[in-house]
């Protein structure tokens, strides 16, 4: 069967770790709990060509925690993940993103995420415009309503199938 | 002790497994337990393969094979991870190690370290993500608010101020240039306390008075700048609070403050979680060292025990560059660097602290046993300790990328008890002698002294002048004639700012960066912009003017609309108009001047760069940006015919290299500041036919040009 490694990447707090355990397990809690290192979770995607996504849940980039490119090795695409709810994710956000092209040109998956809450009032669409052709897709997700979760991975899995 | 023993103790908790071939290992030594369930049914000595199940730790070994082959006595590690098989989570760590010609692989149960790191980062992330929202909430309402404030007059309608503010999740305070409160939201007078019972021009002040005592070094609502930081409120009976205030300035047409924006928040639960990690009350938590307040406290021991002491006051330049350049996590991690470095260079007396985002404060001790050593004086060993920080920040810093990054910093000292005895005068003084420091090019440290103090004084007069010099038309543009040295015919004019004030004619070198850090650029540069057009119209289009440009202008929103109206209200050809940048603009923008000089280009404008050969700017800048002129610095010119030294040679080359680069490059050339026939003459030798300086004329008011230039120039033609 076909295996692909995929990476979660983005600032602290954005819900990477939400994400996969809402896509794996099905779970979500308000609560916020800090990813530390790296976790590694499988799931089977029943596109035309079965896929298994190996997702490499990577602790949250910042002051605290720098990238680290090792991680990226023998990845065939990349989620990154910023929060509409703080407006400067987006811009960390696209700095990962320029830090993650540097070392591999995989294709990348924007997910805007927490759109259950409202969006901040900075939020600027210009930005995202202007950077949306460095992103395969745009995907507005909401890990605690399960809101294009599934679909996000699903398009990534049929991204790094073909 | 042998490792079981120690495994059992739970001085370590590990398994050692020695490599005997490609991902293939025996189990040396292991703690039982977790082991098993990593590596089920393998006992001591037996050989397993690490295959793909164990995703992780199977591509950590990529690195490890490397690492092997290379057989250095050193180790490579993993980074936490979590690993879980069935219903048993496992956090571990991975390190490949080779010890006397043999490869290990050590796994290390890192639960402990885990929930250690998880504990600690889970209150630092919080505090991180809360203090990014409230930055977000302040900035939204307060470009919402000036934006607002700028188009609506107040006097009239104050319906979408209110609108604005009502509804705010921050305090919001609106003053006028006086103070006086003239909007306040209801958010405000809960974050202080309802139960105070204060009027809304007793709460600002309230609050007015808690910023300046907290922060005297700032003088706020005495320059025009904005601020931002935190004050603590300690007003009884109610309970303390930590407040984050934002105070920002809005300027009238003219430049003027019209009013002044504050927003304010509660921080007191964000101190709370702080609070429950002391180190983190106390300490910085990018760079680990202590932070104001405990600066604060500890420069205030320091008076308290009369010890002598230097501070020092250092600051990195150019900083928000290298955030820019290499983006802000590479930028956090520089400013670790810097701090590490910093750090190590200090006694064990001396206390540092980073105060600012790219500033660092240092209380230097007195060592009297060391300057008897070093026979110094404490002066002399002050500035040694500069000269050492400044060596050390010297070397080359890396990014995590391995890119270089060269750093500078500019140091500014002051003594106690010599210079003050006031922890927030000792704190102005070295930010006049840091200043300084920073407005200089060939100066890095600099001692405080009382003419700082003139200086400083001169300065603040002179803005406080700057502003009314456009309504008192104290303001007025020279034109210098740039002539064609072989027809000695003009062929241009630059146009130059003087201020004449109280008698005494003020050089735009003085004023021009004052304007530039108060505001006042935009509307200056405005005003240049409108009385070039004016003057343009009236030299009836015969001579195209260049008017200097600064680099703040580019952010003054709506300038091209601006200079495109005032040339249609003139009725003059945008070719009339030239703008002169310098090198500095387009290294240090290059994206946004990139952008700006292809919309003066689409006006019909000409785009010149002054003082060239000053700067950094690179060829390809030259090549890519529409720039239609290059003007020789006149310094290189000045050397011409000076015969003292290599100075000739060497500026002849310069001259001559940038005339070779325009002509390659397409470009007109100007060379500045020709005050002899000799310079002239080697000019005209090498291909540079166009030329200003007081060879030909000293910059001139506008009637005598007129009639120099204009007026002789058609009478010769009739």
């Amino acid at each position: 069967m076909l295996q692909k490694k995929v990476c979660v990447l983005g600032p602290t707090g954005v819900g990477k770790t939400s994400l996969v355990k809402q896509y794996v397990e099905g779970i979500f809690s308000d609560k916020y709990l800090t990813s530390i290192g790296v976790k590694v979770d499988k799931k089977l995607v029943e596109t035309d060509v079965p896929v298994q996504l190996m997702i490499w849940d990577l602790e949250g980039v910042d002051k605290f925690c720098g990238f680290n490119p090792r991680h990226l090795r023998g990845a065939s695409g990349m989620l990154i993940v910023c929060d509409h709810t703080r407006y400067s994710s987006l811009a960390e956000a696209l700095e990962i993103l320029f830090l993650a092209k540097q070392h591999s040109d995989i294709p990348a998956i924007l997910a805007i995420n927490k759109t259950d809450l409202p969006v901040s009032q900075t939020w600027d669409p210009s930005i995202l415009a202007s950077h949306q052709h460095q992103f395969e897709h745009l995907i507005e997700t909401s890990a605690k309503t399960g809101e294009s979760v599934e679909r996000m991975f699903t398009l990534m899995a049929k991204l790094v199938s073909t | 002790m042998n490792l079981s023993i120690l495994q059992t103790l739970g001085i370590v908790d590990c398994a050692i497994l020695k490599r005997v071939d490609h991902n293939r290992f025996v189990i040396n030594d292991s703690a039982g337990g977790w082991v098993n369930i990593l590596f089920p049914e393998t006992s001591h000595g037996e050989t397993i393969h690490i295959d793909s199940n164990l995703i992780f730790l199977h591509d950590f070994l990529i690195d490890a094979e490397n690492f092997w082959a290379r057989n250095e006595p050193s180790q490579i590690k993993s980074g936490i991870w979590t690993e879980e098989i069935g219903r048993h989570t496992l956090y571990l760590e991975a390190f490949a190690s080779c010890v006397e010609d043999e490869n290990f692989l050590v796994i290390r149960n890192a639960e402990q370290m885990y929930h250690e790191r998880k504990q600690t980062l889970q209150i630092a992330r919080e505090l991180t993500i809360s203090n990014h929202e409230v930055i977000e909430r302040h900035d939204y309402l307060n470009e919402r608010l000036q934006s607002i404030l700028s188009e609506v007059n107040l006097n009239q309608d104050k319906l979408p101020l209110q609108e604005a503010i009502r509804y705010a999740s921050i305090g919001i305070i609106i003053v006028n240039a006086e103070l006086t409160v003239l909007e306040i939201n209801p958010v405000a007078f809960e974050v202080f306390d309802t139960n105070l019972h204060l009027d809304q021009q007793e709460l600002f002040n309230a609050l007015r008075e808690l910023v300046t005592r907290q922060y005297p070094e700032k003088a706020m609502f005495n320059t025009n700048k904005s601020w931002q930081g935190e004050v603590y409120l300690h007003m009884p009976p109610m309970p303390d609070k930590w407040l984050s205030v934002n105070i920002n300035p809005v300027f009238s047409n003219l430049g003027k403050v019209s009013h002044w924006i504050i927003s304010v928040s509660d921080q007191t639960r964000i101190k709370h979680l702080l609070q429950a990690n002391e180190s983190l009350a106390l300490h910085d938590p990018l760079t680990g060292l202590p932070n104001r307040q405990y600066f604060w406290n500890q420069l205030q021991e320091c008076i308290s025990a009369n010890n002598d002491f230097y501070l020092v006051s250092i600051d990195i330049v150019n900083f928000k560059f290298v955030n820019e350049l290499y983006g802000y996590l590479q930028g956090d991690d520089l400013l670790k660097q810097i701090a590490n470095r910093l750090a190590k260079a200090l006694a064990s007396n001396d206390f540092i602290t980073r105060i600012g985002a790219d500033e660092f404060m240092i209380i230097r001790s007195k060592n009297a046993s060391n300057l008897r050593v070093n026979q110094l004086t404490f002066e002399q060993d002050a500035l040694v300790f500069a000269d050492k920080l400044q060596d050390i920040c010297l070397q080359a810093f890396y990014t995590s990328e391995n890119k270089r990054c060269d750093l500078a910093i500019k140091i500014g000292l002051t003594q106690y008890p010599n210079d003050a005895n006031k922890a927030e005068v000792l704190l102005n003084n070295c930010d006049l002698a840091l200043g300084y420091a920073k407005s200089q090019t060939t100066t890095s440290i600099q001692v405080y002294n009382d003419e700082l103090k003139a200086v400083s004084e001169r300065r603040l007069m002179l803005e406080n002048a700057l502003k009314n010099a456009i309504e008192d038309e104290q303001l007025c543009l020279y034109l210098q004639p740039i002539l064609d040295m072989k027809t000695q015919q003009v062929v241009k004019a630059e146009a130059l700012l003087r201020w004449s004030y109280n008698g005494e004619m003020i050089m735009p070198d003085e004023f021009i960066p004052i304007a530039e850090s108060s505001n006042l650029i935009n509307v200056i540069g405005r005003w240049v912009i409108s009385k070039a057009c004016e003057i343009a119209r009236d030299l009836d289009s015969s001579i195209p003017l260049s008017i200097n440009f600064s680099p703040n202008q580019i952010y003054d929103l709506n300038l091209i609309s601006f200079i495109r109206s005032n040339m249609e209200q003139m009725q003059i050809q945008p070719g009339l108009i030239e703008l002169e940048i310098t090198e500095g603009i387009l290294v240090n923008n290059y994206e946004k001047m990139n952008k700006f000089l292809h919309e003066i280009k689409q006006q019909g404008m000409t785009v010149s760069v002054d003082d060239f050969g000053t700067g950094y700017s690179s060829l390809s800048y030259l090549k890519n940006l529409p720039i239609d002129t290059l003007k020789i610095d006149r310094t290189f010119i000045s050397e011409i015919g000076n015969t003292e030294g290599n100075t000739l040679e060497n500026s002849s080359a310069i001259v001559t290299a940038i005339i070779a680069l325009a002509q390659e490059l397409k470009l007109n050339i100007i060379a500045e500041g020709i005050e002899t026939l000799e310079q002239q003459h080697f000019l005209l030798e090498h291909n540079c036919v166009t030329a200003q300086g007081f060879l030909y004329s000293k910059p001139l008011k506008v009637p005598d040009f007129i009639e120099q230039y204009v007026t002789n120039r058609s009478k010769q033609i009739s």
